[in-house]
């Protein structure tokens, strides 16, 4: 861990990289303005590599810092529902989405075309 | 109903138990000032025709019933609301600010707003925020920026921007927002009304959309502190639906002066002081901190050493949250598809095409995110901020152990002009500066108006009290709203 010195070279390259990670497609425009403002904000935050944090551990998240004892309840009631409620419930859920056939997701053939998979 | 609009909760019951109005004529006169205010961009969306229903079944109430009666179970009846647009009301429109939920109708409530409307309330609409509630000034919203109530040359703060707004142009009386890094306390103080960020897990996060998952909390905004008791008492308390939500009793918040009953131990943290702070805004808290002495309250100073580094704790914590909570944007399930993902001929395509939505912060935060969780860098980022976001809140533990309550500013210095940060991403988030602490340590804080500054814009103290803390911290509020 940590083996790494200073922060990313923030180029087109790294960015291009990064964009296809988090899935977001970025026109030339939008290149050329994220590589010196992403690079700033890195620059920024590799200031925390001079915080001494030998031994430290980390902190995830509060609840368990603050209230131990939410653990303890986090978990609902093991109780049976009937069935026209859980048909009700998945009626609303999908009656929210961009397309659906009668009882799914609907979604373009995307995958078996750009992989060749068909038939 | 009188030309004025309601300045307190007490007030609008008092004109309603004189019978001087309906609860009708009140809803229409905060839509008629809605619609003469719309270039504030305080809403999204206006709910006029189900906020007049509901006006229409409360008169029946009232009729059928007294004032006093329905106030003993529904502390905010009759009392109209605006709604932050990452809080879901069923059947109606969540957009986030955001083009990819622009025709996203929630199937579900919130238990925030359940517990609203529970409590008597009629919600107004849903306000403006900063797109996914990502921003400090309330102009990234895809349907427009939200302005300052009192100048439309400046930001109002954000992200809930349009809560903070609504409010203190008297489109609504009471609002819910949310707080991630001071979204509920900076646009408070920028608009000169109070605003609470609770303890982490005091008030459900179930029905809120997800930002920053260790950081989110849901708070009230109002014209006074009376008025924001009455919501927090309302809006917080263990909920099932969140497994996030701290199963600690709901208690009823004592509503009087802390100094004039306890000795009360106001620690100053040195760090909350540096140069750079607006020396108007270092006037006025410096004259509360003196006033509150006067009171009775010991001042004591204190350090919290790590405080330079909670904003690139922060924004890597909040990013990779962010980046890992946005993934669920895949154009399959909700939200809205452009053509340019339904024709896209691979599954990269399909998703990049629908993700093309987001406006620009929300694609930088989303960058950010991932690349401080990819492979090799997660150690070196994500796990190091954690690491020191520990130390962060050690620093909280040991001034408490010394004090009751820390004050210090709630921003470096007042609303400014709109676009003096769009330039600049990083000037932005230095913003938040004294807001983000408390969220990183999970600790309730609160934002008051203690005076204006030379051009009259508001200024606000911040006060931050130790987790589930709320009663002293909403007491000292009471004290230094009194001092005004």
């Amino acid at each position: 861990m940590g083996k790494k010195q200073s922060g990313p070279q923030v180029s087109r390259e790294w960015l291009e990289k990064t964009s296809t990670l988090a899935r977001l497609r970025l026109n030339e425009e939008e290149l050329q303005e994220l590589i010196p403002q992403l690079g700033q904000i890195l620059d920024h935050v590799d200031q925390l590599r001079s915080v001494s944090t030998e031994g430290v551990e980390p902190y995830i998240h509060p609840l368990a810092e603050i209230s131990p004892e939410a653990a303890s309840v986090a978990l609902r009631a093991d109780t049976l529902r009937s069935v026209e409620e859980q048909i009700h419930q998945a009626t609303r859920v999908l009656g929210v989405a961009p397309e659906l056939t009668e009882s799914s997701f609907q979604v373009p053939q995307a995958v078996a075309q750009a992989e060749g998979r068909s038939k | 109903m009188t030309a004025h609009p309601p300045s307190s909760i007490e007030t609008l019951h008092n004109e309603y138990r004189a019978g001087r109005c309906s609860v009708r004529e009140v809803i229409e006169g905060y839509f008629s000032r809605m619609k003469a205010k719309r270039a504030l961009g305080a809403y999204i969306s206006e709910l006029e025709q189900s906020a007049l229903s509901r006006a229409d079944q409360l008169d029946s109430q009232l009729l059928a019933s007294g004032l006093d009666i329905l106030l003993s179970k529904q502390p905010l009846w009759g009392v109209p609301v605006a709604i932050k647009d990452n809080l879901h009301i069923r059947d109606e429109l969540t957009t986030c600010g955001s083009k990819i939920l622009e025709n996203y109708r929630a199937p579900f409530d919130a238990t925030s707003v359940s517990l609203m409307r529970d409590a008597g309330s009629i919600f107004l609409g849903k306000a403006n925020l900063d797109e996914f509630a990502m921003g400090g000034s309330g102009e990234n919203s895809a349907f427009g920026p939200t302005l300052h109530p009192f100048s439309e040359a400046h930001i109002p703060g954000g992200s809930s921007s349009g809560s903070a707004c609504a409010v203190a142009a008297d489109l609504a009386l009471v609002s819910l927002g949310s707080d991630t890094g001071g979204s509920i306390r900076l646009p408070a103080s920028f608009c000169g009304i109070v605003g609470l960020k609770p303890t982490y897990g005091r008030v459900s996060r179930y029905g809120l959309v997800a930002f920053g998952s260790s950081l989110d909390q849901v708070g009230p905004l109002a014209r006074n502190m009376n008025d924001l008791i009455t919501a927090y008492e309302v809006i917080h308390g263990h909920d099932v639906r969140d497994s996030t939500s701290a199963p600690t009793p709901r208690t009823k918040i004592h509503r009087q002066s802390a100094i004039q009953t306890r000795r009360v131990r106001i620690g100053i943290p040195d760090e909350f002081f540096v140069e750079g702070l607006d020396s108007s805004v270092r006037a006025a808290l410096e004259k509360t901190i003196q006033a509150l002495k006067d009171r009775g309250a010991e001042t004591i100073p204190i350090s919290l050493p790590h405080s330079s580094s909670a904003i690139p704790v922060y924004y890597v914590i909040a990013m990779a949250e962010a980046s890992s909570n946005l993934s669920r944007y895949d154009g399959v399930r909700f939200g809205t598809r452009p053509e340019e993902a339904s024709f896209a001929n691979s599954l990269e395509g399909f998703y990049s095409g629908a993700r093309a939505l987001f406006g620009k912060e929300v694609k930088r935060r989303i960058l950010l995110g991932s690349f401080v969780l990819s492979a090799g860098y997660h150690d070196a980022y994500y796990r190091k901020a954690c690491q020191v976001r520990r130390l962060i809140a050690q620093d909280f533990q040991r001034a408490f152990e010394r004090v009751d309550i820390i004050v210090g500013p709630v921003a470096p210095g007042t609303a400014f002009l709109r676009g003096a940060h769009s330039a600049s991403p990083l000037k932005m988030y230095l913003n938040d500066l004294f807001t983000i602490p408390a969220n990183l340590a999970g600790l309730p804080a609160l934002s008051v108006p203690v005076g204006l500054d030379p051009q009259g814009m508001p200024i606000g103290i911040q006060l931050i009290a130790p987790a589930f803390q709320e009663e002293t911290l909403l007491q000292v509020g009471l004290d230094v709203e009194s001092l005004s």
